[in-house]
């Protein structure tokens, strides 16, 4: 149960057992919907559809079917981009905010600059789903609708309070005699924020890059509801294009569900600590 | 001077220019706050004005966007108070809410503790474990699409396997059922959060503490009863509270999954609030709703907000 | 002409004061430590002589120039913080060479420097390493470089050994000492330690709850403590302090012995009430003779010497015990306070009554 209690007190038998039927089941709850998604999205239309479903893979059915038909016959390549540029470019915006107001909040001492703390906060915890409304409005009289400025300022809105929050707990973790030192040294206090303060928050930067994008890729909503559909849409909507009253393509639907998660998922496992690190920071 | 610096000089300081370290601080302050500002209110504050105006007017999305509004009433706030349609969406929201909350803090409590363990390769399964947290929510929403299918869904193998139903259940058009497919789909994306949050605060108690237990001869229910559950109390309130916000905003699962049917049985207001606008095209309407809902969510913060505060600050 | 001038400074943070009214002259060349408990504004002083912190009301000038507005970069000042302030991503070379950076000194110059520095400074095998790959002391001593690099006019240093283990200290302060006497700059240290201040000062500034108490060298505030606070904070067992009543003819009643009035040479009224204060190496503990009767209740063995606790009625007196004295814990003993070692203070101000 408690680390510190494993050191003292090793595990009886029957815990033990406990221990490897929890794992079981929760590696099981974990895992079982992402491998289904994976199977199904490697076997044919008619597979799919048996009954009784076959649990374990078929290695002679297996068949790249589904990706085939979803690349060359879907606009696949164009929701990929978009997904990539949405999530990108939304995220290069919540790193320059993040990074800059999280210092400040960090390091201010002005009443002005806690008001806005607490605004950002209170801001971190509005549902965000109220404001697809008035954006499809503000976009729309803007000439911003089918375009992919329209989710990109959507994410925005939505990563940079927490983004925030996570840079201004990284900053607080660097001693302010740095930045004194760095101004007794003779460099204003914007060099010593750029060359000294700001390179020792890369673990920072990381959680908060890789927050953002994650969100801004995994977003559905603002790419439904602001992008026309069709070429003009995400790789997550896209995914469900395939459901229609007349077919249920489910393979088609995994091998495009396989495609928006996969490259997230790889970097997820590549720099989990950074994420885990930067969330837990963020709300403590 | 600037006003942000104001405060810094307090009333004693004859307000003076300078050049000083902590002038020239609170300057940059105020310049790096610039971006921020301009977010909050373009993105913030400005549609939170936006849709308390359209509230006013009971308009359709079309004329809405053109700004053709007509004259300013509380007809949408009436229409929307005498329809049945949005008390039972209350209803939805506090179930769906709670239920699929209480879930993930259960399900999420035990893998950390699990994880907690010390085993082999425990690296590994802390990460697998986790992995529904990134999995987007669309695409989770879609599994679980197929995995709750009437025809040839996993689960109603699983369900008939174990001899429990006789025939496979349409669990996604079944007016009871419909509920807990969405709030399966949604705890199973927001348990790993609680995961780590908890995992990281068991982490954080002191190893004192357990082996001062241990010489005091407790067992390990009551270390975990006595220590660790009291240690965490403050996380658990936060990250509750933060995912059950979550809970309430959320539309993409339902969307996807039911979209608010059948016959509105899922419907919570969050959906209501998108289907209004989007699917029935009733801007005005939509919008006092989300009038609504900012205040019900604004009373479940200030629930929630001393306990941030202090954390936060 | 002083150096640093420090007058009538006041500093508060919000509505809470925390100096009220410093004077300060510092000489040039002087090694001046400012010693005090913590929260008693002491660090806050020389943060506003660096300039990280603005001036309430008063003014500082450095070298004859007020320096209330200006820049600390400009102030002539190096800071060497309590936890060093190394830039973490920097080498040692980078870290001691960066104000020169700054100045956009040419880069050969400013190699030279740096090597230089680190040559007097014994880091010449380190200059390609990272702060977090040296010990507390190489540390400790690129911060200097980084302080020396500059040639500024004043040192400033807040607690800078106060994260180093006990042996190291007394080291360092040996080679602080023996810096500051080749490089002939005015410097301030900050501590809370009263015998790294004794050691190390030229001039020693005692300050309490934002007030200075007493300025002058370290045998004059030893000798000659100006208030009760200083008189308790130097010395270690510190001064022996008791509450007692001024007799006729220069004799004061302790009020933990009122049987045995003493002699003093101190000009007071009959009848005033005094603290009076005595250090223990000039009470003369014996086992019979003249003086206050007492019990040894506690011996505390420090090597080369002994302290002994003593008991006279309710007051209890630390004493230096005589190296031939054969008494152990227990035993009855005689206390014989030399008048010309009383030290008289205003039982309400604190002040010094001076004889």
């Amino acid at each position: 149960m408690a680390a510190a209690a494993e050191t003292v007190e090793k595990l009886r038998p029957h815990e033990r057992a406990l221990l490897g039927a929890g794992l079981v089941a929760g590696l099981g709850i974990a895992v079982l919907p992402i491998y289904w998604m994976l199977l199904t999205s490697l076997r044919e239309s008619a597979s799919v559809m048996q009954w009784p479903p076959r649990l374990l893979p078929d290695i002679s059915g297996f068949s790249l079917w589904a990706y085939a038909e979803v690349i060359t016959k879907s606009p696949l390549a164009s929701w990929f981009t978009n997904s990539i540029l949405i999530a990108t470019i939304a995220t290069v915006a919540t790193i320059f905010i993040s990074a800059t107001a999280g210092y400040a909040l960090s390091r201010t001492r002005t009443r002005a600059g806690l008001t806005m703390g607490y605004a950002i906060l209170v801001s971190k915890m509005l549902p965000a789903t109220l404001l697809v409304l008035p954006f499809y409005i503000m976009f729309f009289r803007v000439g911003l609708l089918n375009t992919i400025y329209a989710p990109i300022l959507g994410n925005i809105s939505f990563t940079v309070p927490f983004a925030t929050w996570m840079m201004k707990s990284f900053f607080d973790g660097i001693p302010r005699e740095l930045e004194e030192a760095a101004v007794m040294d003779g460099a204003s206090p914007f060099r010593a924020f750029w060359e000294i303060i700001l390179p020792l928050t890369l673990p920072g930067l990381a959680a908060v890059t890789l927050y953002s994008f994650i969100l801004s890729w995994n977003d559905y909503v603002f790419a439904k509801t602001f992008l026309a559909g069709g070429e003009m849409t995400t790789l997550a909507v896209g995914a469900t294009h395939f459901l229609t009253e007349s077919e249920m393509a489910w393979n088609k639907v995994m091998a495009t569900a396989a495609m928006a998660s996969l490259p997230i998922m790889v970097i997820f496992f590549l720099l989990e600590r950074y994420f885990v690190a930067g969330t837990t920071q963020g709300v403590h | 001077m600037s006003a942000g610096t104001a405060g810094l000089a307090g009333a004693v300081v004859p307000r003076r220019r300078s050049s000083l370290f902590a002038a020239g601080q609170e300057r940059l302050y105020v310049m790096l706050l610039l971006p921020v500002a301009v977010m909050l209110v373009a993105l913030i504050a400005w549609p939170i004005v936006l849709t308390v105006e359209l509230s006013l007017y009971d308009v359709r999305l079309f004329d809405a966007v053109r700004n053709r509004t007509g004259a300013m009433s509380l007809d949408a706030f009436a229409k929307i108070l005498s329809s049945p349609n949005f008390y039972s969406s209350l209803w939805h929201t506090a179930f769906y809410v709670v239920v699929s909350t209480a879930l993930a803090f259960v399900w999420g409590l035990a893998t950390a503790v699990l994880v907690n363990a010390r085993f082999p390769a425990r690296k590994a399964a802390r990460l697998l474990i986790v992995t529904p947290w990134i999995i987007p929510s669309a695409i989770a929403s879609l599994i679980w699409m197929f995995l709750f299918d009437g025809h040839v869904g996993l689960i109603n193998y699983f369900l008939m396997k174990l001899g429990l139903v006789d025939a496979p259940i349409t669990f996604l058009v079944n007016y009871n059922w419909a509920i807990w497919t969405v709030i399966i789909a949604s705890a199973w994306k927001s348990y790993p959060f609680f995961t780590i949050m908890l995992l990281s605060g068991m982490q954080s108690i002191s190893r004192t503490y357990y082996e001062a237990a241990v010489l005091d001869g407790a067992s390990r229910w009551r270390r975990f009863l006595d220590i660790t559950l009291p240690g965490l109390r403050n996380i658990i309130a936060v990250t509750a509270f933060l995912s059950a916000l979550s809970a309430f905003r959320e539309v993409e699962t339902i969307l996807i999954m039911t979209g608010g049917g059948p016959a509105r049985a899922t419907e919570t207001l969050s959906l209501m609030i998108y289907n209004e606008t989007f699917e029935a095209y009733r801007a005005g309407q939509g919008a006092a709703l989300g009038v609504i809902a900012f205040l019900l969510s604004f009373l479940l913060m200030t629930f929630g907000f001393r306990r941030m505060m202090k954390d936060f600050f | 002409m002083a150096e640093l001038l420090i007058s009538d400074v006041r500093k508060s943070f919000d509505d809470k004061q925390i100096l009220h009214g410093v004077n300060i002259s510092i000489g040039h060349g002087q090694f001046v430590v400012i010693v005090g408990p913590s929260g008693c504004g002491k660090s806050t002083l020389l943060r506003m002589i660096a300039g990280l912190e603005t001036i309430t009301s008063g003014e500082i000038s450095i070298g004859g120039r007020v320096v209330n507005d200006v820049n600390p970069a400009a102030r002539g000042c190096a800071m060497v913080f309590q936890n060093y302030a190394l830039y973490p991503h920097k080498t040692v070379a980078e870290n001691i060479g960066y104000p020169l950076k700054i100045a956009r000194m040419p880069r050969e110059e400013r190699d030279r420097k740096v090597r230089e520095v680190a040559a007097a400074l014994d880091l010449s095998d380190y200059l390609g390493r990272r702060p977090s790959q040296l010990s507390g002391g190489q540390r400790q001593r690129v911060a200097m470089g980084r302080a020396i690099v500059r040639e500024p006019s004043v040192f400033l240093f807040d607690e800078p050994l106060s994260n180093l283990d006990a042996k190291l200290r007394v080291q360092m302060r040996i080679e602080l000492k023996k810096l500051h006497k080749k490089l002939n700059a005015t410097s301030i240290l900050v501590t809370h330690d009263q015998v790294e201040a004794m050691t190390m000062a030229d001039k020693l500034i005692v300050m309490n709850k934002g007030h200075v108490e007493q300025v002058g060298s370290p045998a004059e505030v030893y000798r000659r403590p100006a208030s009760i606070f200083v008189a308790a904070f130097t010395g270690a067992p510190a001064m022996n302090l008791a509450a007692g009543t001024v007799g006729d003819k220069g004799t004061v009643a302790l009020d933990a012995a009122p049987t045995m009035p003493f002699a003093s040479g101190a000009a007071l009224g009959a009848g005033q009430r005094v603290t009076v204060g005595v250090r223990p190496e000039e009470i003369v503990l014996s086992a019979s003779g003249k003086g206050l009767p007492g019990r040894i209740e506690l011996i505390e063995e420090l090597g080369g010497s002994r302290i002994a606790y003593c008991s006279v009625g309710s007051q209890e007196f630390a004493t230096v015990m005589p190296p031939a004295l054969d008494l152990s814990e227990g035993d009855e003993a005689v206390l014989d306070l030399p008048a010309r070692a009383l030290h008289f203070f205003d039982i309400e101000s604190g002040r010094r009554y001076d004889a």
